[in-house]
């Protein structure tokens, strides 16, 4: 293999002075503007103006340091100025390479090139490069190969379904109240004060139908709710997928455009998840758990932000052999028994939450209305919670065997999992009372991953789980 | 294949342990002279020119055919084991003080894991780098 050798790009300067950005940086910058404006300078102006000469000579004498390096299979990444630190990597250990473009990187022909192990820490890439976009691609193409590729995209419609399903205010709250407060402090305005302040108009008006709190609390979390729609639809949008005989890219973004690349092999399990939302429109949204991938949390990566079940499973099994023709599962029993049993927990919550909800209304006859509010919305979600233990109790399956395949519910989210024998972590086997008395178990399957994804299928054959476990693990229980 | 380590290693972290002790026996004088010369002066003496040479004569790195093997200790010893397959991929670190003594150290890192082997001699350093057998994925 012909040795190829890579630096940074000079933007790189910029990303190792950032820590130093609140200490140093912007304090010397609002020192300057006072001088500049009042003629007049702070005691430690000239100290501040050493350090950041400093932190900036050190910084790009950091940047010259930087060099990646392929050769013999092999990627060397040498780093660091005054602690030099040299990180030999196998290729075949690279658990995917993300290349990241913004607006800013548009500019100037640069991209941010992260390469992941499974060594690293798992919000954190192993290797954060600022480089040329042709280097990064040099390097994409030389890490992985050239291959011959489908390419399977989805529409907008698809990825907004995905935004809305898989969004939440608490995202939004998160995101949006620090950006609001920055504002607020450039412009010089309340806009905490105006926006409850508006919240608080609108929500009179429905007055006589909610409480008032209830209807400010509620336009908020919508509000905060949109915020992280529109943030994870344009994370998302202009989404595809491309897939190879030995490699998987998935394309996404619009502002920022992000590609990321992983060997299939290094795919612990598959993941068809259906929230609430996606439940009406009949659509599942696919994730694989990688191991070390990204800088996200848990692993995953979106391979299919949203698709009809069969339609999944059609477009995708010649690129993942989890697909494949599965084996007769174990499925609950369609007993009255066991139907009654699926709905017990449904039940006790409901009669909980009647009770719960009457003793508050003796107790504070003045906030009678917010309790009874709340009170039918917790009555829903566990409607809701019924509906998906009914339907666990048709549709829960586990299969195990080469391919080990379950599905069932966590919370009111449905899934499936998908992975192969090998990957799997851990498979824990609860017998309650009322189990022993009926010869069932509820089996959890957790994948061997950082992740941990897991599903847990309920009141099914002791019997026959124990034997299916026998046959393929060789273990006596 | 197994590497011990040079007297340069011991004499580097002796170095360094007596600039942080120089500057804790500072600190600790300036409060309390007492507790300053008698508790914390003879336990940094102890560990520079006791501790130390004995923890670098009994440190040693085995390559096997299957394993990275790391053994350290004085008072308790311990022995890491990192099985190839689990191997992810290994790091050369280096200090200026270190570079001047042509000493680096090897961190090796497995799957949320990782064994750091102190300052080796440059070159052993690099072979252990450029040969360990890290085997591609399954």
């Amino acid at each position: 293999m012909i040795k190829r050798t890579f630096g940074a790009h000079p933007l790189m300067i910029l990303r190792l002075m950032k820590p130093y950005l609140f200490v140093l940086i912007l304090p010397l910058i609002r020192a300057v503007v006072q001088f500049l404006r009042q003629g007049r300078a702070n005691g430690i102006l000239s100290l501040e103006i050493t350090a950041f000469v400093a932190i900036t000579a050190v910084a790009i004498f950091r940047f010259r340091c930087i060099l990646l390096s392929i050769s013999n299979n092999r990627l060397t990444v040498n780093k660091g100025f005054i602690f030099r630190s040299r990180s030999v990597i196998e290729i075949s250990r690279i658990s995917s390479v993300s290349i990241r473009r913004g607006p800013i990187d548009a500019i100037f022909g640069s991209a941010d090139c992260s390469i992941n192990t499974e060594a690293g820490r798992p919000t954190k890439p192993d290797f954060r490069i600022k480089m040329r976009l042709e280097e990064a691609e040099r390097l994409f193409s030389l890490v992985y190969g050239q291959e011959k590729t489908t390419v399977i995209k989805f529409s907008a419609l698809r990825v907004a379904l995905l935004a809305a399903a898989t969004s939440s205010a608490a995202t939004g709250l998160v995101i949006g109240v620090p950006i609001a407060n920055g504002a607020a402090k450039l412009l010089g305005v309340a806009l905490s004060d105006m926006v409850i302040s508006g919240a608080q108009r609108i929500s009179e008006q429905f007055n006589m139908f909610f409480p008032l709190t209830v209807n400010i609390i509620t336009l908020l979390l919508v509000a905060a709710y949109g915020i992280s729609v529109i943030i994870t639809f344009f994370k998302h949008v202009k989404f595809k997928l491309i897939t190879g005989q030995s490699r998987i890219e998935v394309q996404s973004g619009l502002f920022v455009r992000k590609r990321t690349v992983f060997k299939k092999h290094s795919v612990n399990n598959i993941c068809l998840q259906q929230t609430s939302l996606m439940r009406a429109f009949q659509m599942f949204s696919m994730r694989v758990s990688i191991g070390g991938y990204g800088d996200s949390r848990g692993e995953k990566a979106v391979i299919v932000p949203a698709g009809r079940h069969n339609e999944l499973k059609e477009r995708l099994k010649t690129h993942f052999p989890f697909f494949r023709a599965k084996q007769e599962g174990i499925k609950p029993l369609r007993t009255k028994t066991n139907i009654s049993r699926f709905l017990l927990l449904p039940t006790v919550f409901a009669m909980a939450i009647i009770s719960l909800m009457l003793m508050a209304m003796i107790i504070f006859p003045f906030f009678d209305r917010l309790i009874l509010f709340v009170g039918i919305v917790l009555l829903c979600v566990d409607l809701y919670y019924g509906s998906i233990c009914l339907r666990d109790s048709k549709r829960s399956e586990l299969v195990l065997g080469e391919q080990i395949f379950a599905a069932g519910s966590i919370g009111v989210t449905v899934r499936e999992l998908y992975c192969s024998r090998n990957r799997v972590g851990s498979i824990k086997i609860t017998e309650t009372p009322a189990d022993r008395r009926l010869h069932t178990c509820k089996t959890k399957i957790v994948v061997r991953s950082e992740s941990a994804d897991s599903v847990r299928v309920k009141n099914i054959s002791l019997t026959t789980v124990l034997e299916k476990i026998r046959e393929i693990y060789n273990v006596e229980v | 294949m197994t590497f011990s380590y040079p007297k340069r290693t011991a004499l580097l972290w002796q170095i360094r342990i007596s600039a942080i002790s120089a500057l804790l026996c500072a600190v600790t004088v300036r409060l309390s002279v007492v507790i300053g010369l008698c508790l914390i002066a003879p336990i940094c003496l102890a560990v520079i020119f006791i501790y130390l040479p004995l923890y670098f004569k009994g440190c040693t790195v085995t390559i096997t055919e299957c394993a990275v093997c790391v053994s350290r200790g004085v008072i308790i010893k311990t022995t890491h084991i990192m099985p190839f397959p689990r191997l992810i991929f290994a790091e050369s670190v280096t200090t200026p003080l270190a570079a001047s003594m042509r000493l680096k150290g090897v961190v090796l890192r497995a799957s949320r894991a990782f064994i750091v082997i102190p300052e080796m001699k440059s070159a052993d350093a690099d072979f252990l780098l450029c040969n360990l057998k890290v085997k591609p994925n399954d």
